[in-house]
């Protein structure tokens, strides 16, 4: 049977381009020989690719990000999975209301937490701003994400393997180390690379929280002013959408491959 | 001589909800012990407390003369076939067979032995490399199996250990089950909700519902003599005829007032007293149809309905004349017995004082 070419089929191509699109002229005009990002394309170059590299500023904010990014990611994790393990191994009293606070800053506007976090940090606390500053920032974000992530796999698994760990001889570490660890090994990588992401990402809260070393997206945010140096902008957006994408592509997999045991381990 | 397992006045309550109320009984060292009960009888939670996983509200649990109080289930020496067999599914088949062994000391090639040989007792000889998500429902219990008979606990707790299975394997399995406990001469106690199954495996059998216990006996015992109408209808088919107790017998028979069957007569089960509500009950094989009843014999009218033909014997619903109850005979060709009636016809049923019983209702 050939496919349906139906209004729908076009609906659909319409909606992919129309997502995409626009992210997909990035690295179009990053290959372009020309400081401006229009039509018609004026020659193919790579030369914005090696230029960055001299950027030391940019090379600097990029390696602050990643920096940043990394430890939020290691901390999210450390800090979600104990209490992800908590809320789904435990009858806790007022349990959904604990999850519910928890998801908390899932829906507050990152605008309004970045305000708050500003008067918090320098008016109560005194802090001086600085990475340190901005990563706690990004953790706050990120946490939610960890941990529905990590609850939503220990969910997902059959709550008598853990018996069946301690009734063998294990005592809680062991069997923490033993099954519930391994089995929570793909919500882990999820969750390390889900908030590794958002740090990278977020802007609203390192535009506010920053002290005098910039993550790459404030940095990206004080460059548009200078036409000209809007092209390696767009060859390290374009080097990072790929890498976005592969990172995507990697937690999914894991994500599929964790799918076949789990089938087997419920019966 | 005191039994293995001593279960004291055990009592579970989750919030509102009571699982077990004063549970007590005693299971011998080489039993193979069934709780059998509906689903939320409590079974699964009598054999959850004696594994550790759960603690009782009340009461205690004493395994080997030792107060099974505060220990938990690592350090019990009772291992547990879960009724989803729980196999660890990141493991392959020996590393799940020798999950516990380190934590008795047996490492190396020690315990590499000792997991080959489990595995052979389960009929799983070279398998060990077999990943977990290669298993057959039959092949996941059999892990299950050598998983918790590796470590030689003094008892084996299994929790519907068959129910997973299909119907085929299941009855290989009990055949393989009862061998295997005979031979090692581990206790085995088993949840179960099936009858047909706990009858088959079984030495003792406890019926339990509501959270009690209500007969303990062996599977003859609780056939023949069901210690009230709820065991009675549990095992196999029972017709029943409520009544009051005009006599609750002694050494002789009990009599019980049928209302529209008038009085019927039988071996008194225990708690009867005059005037109390009670039961006349007689299984199916035990009635006649037809035929010269004896002097003291309980009889009734009634009405055939349908026929099922069994080969060796035909299943014979019928309507009691008095209420139009249902009532079921099974009637043996053998030996050139006359066919059993036709459905429409009224017949005499009747049955030997000595072949019902009178149980509390």
């Amino acid at each position: 049977m050939s496919p349906r070419r139906d209004a729908l089929t076009w609906y659909a191509v319409a909606f992919v381009a129309f997502l995409y699109g626009p992210v997909l002229l990035m690295p179009l005009f990053s290959f372009n020989d020309s400081n401006f990002a229009t039509f018609p394309l004026a020659g193919f170059t790579t030369r914005h690719y090696a230029g960055m590299a001299a950027n030391i500023s940019m090379m600097e904010a990029l390696r602050n990000s990643l920096t940043v990014a990394l430890g939020v990611s290691a901390a999210a994790t450390a800090l979600a999975l104990p209490a992800a393990l908590a809320l789904t191994r435990h009858r806790i009293p007022g349990r959904a209301l604990v999850t519910g606070f928890m998801m908390l800053p899932l829906v507050v506007p990152s605008i309004v937490l970045g305000v708050a976090l500003l008067v918090i940090l320098i008016r109560i606390l005194g802090v001086q701003l600085s990475l340190w500053t901005v990563a706690a920032g990004h953790l706050v974000v990120a946490l939610p994400f960890s941990l529905a992530v990590l609850m939503s796999r220990l969910e997902g698994f059959d709550p008598s393997l853990e018996e069946a760990s301690g009734d063998l001889g294990a005592g809680g570490f062991g069997t923490f180390r033993r099954v519930t660890l391994p089995l929570a090994l793909p919500g882990v990588i999820s969750s390390l690379l889900l908030a590794f992401i958002i740090s990278f990402d977020e802007f609203v809260i390192s535009f506010f929280l920053t002290g005098t070393r910039n993550t790459l997206p404030v940095f990206l945010f004080s460059q548009l002013r200078f036409p000209n140096r809007l092209p390696g902008t767009l060859a390290l957006g374009s080097l990072i959408l790929f890498g976005s994408a592969l990172l995507v592509i990697l937690t999914e997999v894991i994500r599929r491959r964790g799918l076949p045991a789990d089938r087997a381990g419920g019966l | 001589m005191t039994p293995l397992i001593e279960i004291d006045r055990v009592a579970k309550r989750f919030g509102p909800v009571t699982a077990l109320e004063g549970v007590s009984l005693g299971i011998a060292a080489g039993e193979f012990f069934a709780l059998l009960g509906p689903s939320g009888c409590g079974k699964t939670t009598l054999l959850r407390i004696l594994a550790g996983i759960e603690t009782p509200t009340a009461g205690r649990v004493r395994i080997d003369g030792q107060d099974m109080t505060g220990v938990p289930p690592n350090r019990r020496p009772t291992n547990m076939v879960f009724q989803s067999y729980a196999i660890f599914p990141h493991l392959s088949v020996a590393e799940n067979v020798g999950y516990g062994l380190r934590y008795q000391g047996v490492r190396g090639a020690a315990a590499a032995a000792r997991v080959e040989e489990a595995l052979a007792m389960v009929q799983m000889r070279g398998l060990g490399g077999r990943a977990a998500h290669q298993l057959s429902g039959g092949q996941r219990q059999r892990v299950a199996l050598a998983r918790a008979l590796v470590l030689r606990p003094k008892v084996l707790l299994l929790d519907e250990p068959l129910s997973a299975l299909d119907k085929k394997l299941r009855e290989e399995m009990q055949v393989e089950l009862r061998a295997l406990q005979a031979g090692l001469g581990i206790t085995f106690v088993f949840v179960t909700h099936d009858q047909d199954e706990a009858l088959a495996l079984s030495d003792r059998i406890a019926v339990m519902e509501g959270g009690r216990i209500l007969q303990t006996d062996t599977p003859e015992g609780l056939y023949l003599r069901p210690s009230d109408a709820r065991v009675a209808g549990f095992f196999g088919t029972m017709n029943l005829i409520p009544g009051t107790v005009t006599d609750p017998g002694g050494p002789g028979p009990a009599e019980l007032d049928g209302g529209p069957f008038g009085r019927l007569r039988g071996l008194p089960g225990p708690g009867l007293a005059a005037g109390a509500a009670a039961v006349a009950a007689v299984r199916p094989e035990r009635l006649r149809i037809g035929g010269a009843p004896g002097a003291g014999a309980n009889r009734l009218a009634a009405r055939v309905s349908a026929r099922t033909f069994l080969g060796d014997r035909s299943l014979v619903h019928l309507r009691a004349a008095a209420d139009g109850r249902a009532l079921v005979a099974l009637v043996a060709h053998a030996g050139g017995a006359a066919a059993p009636p036709e459905p429409g016809a009224e017949v005499t049923l009747w049955w030997e004082a000595a072949s019902g019983l009178i149980l509390s209702a």
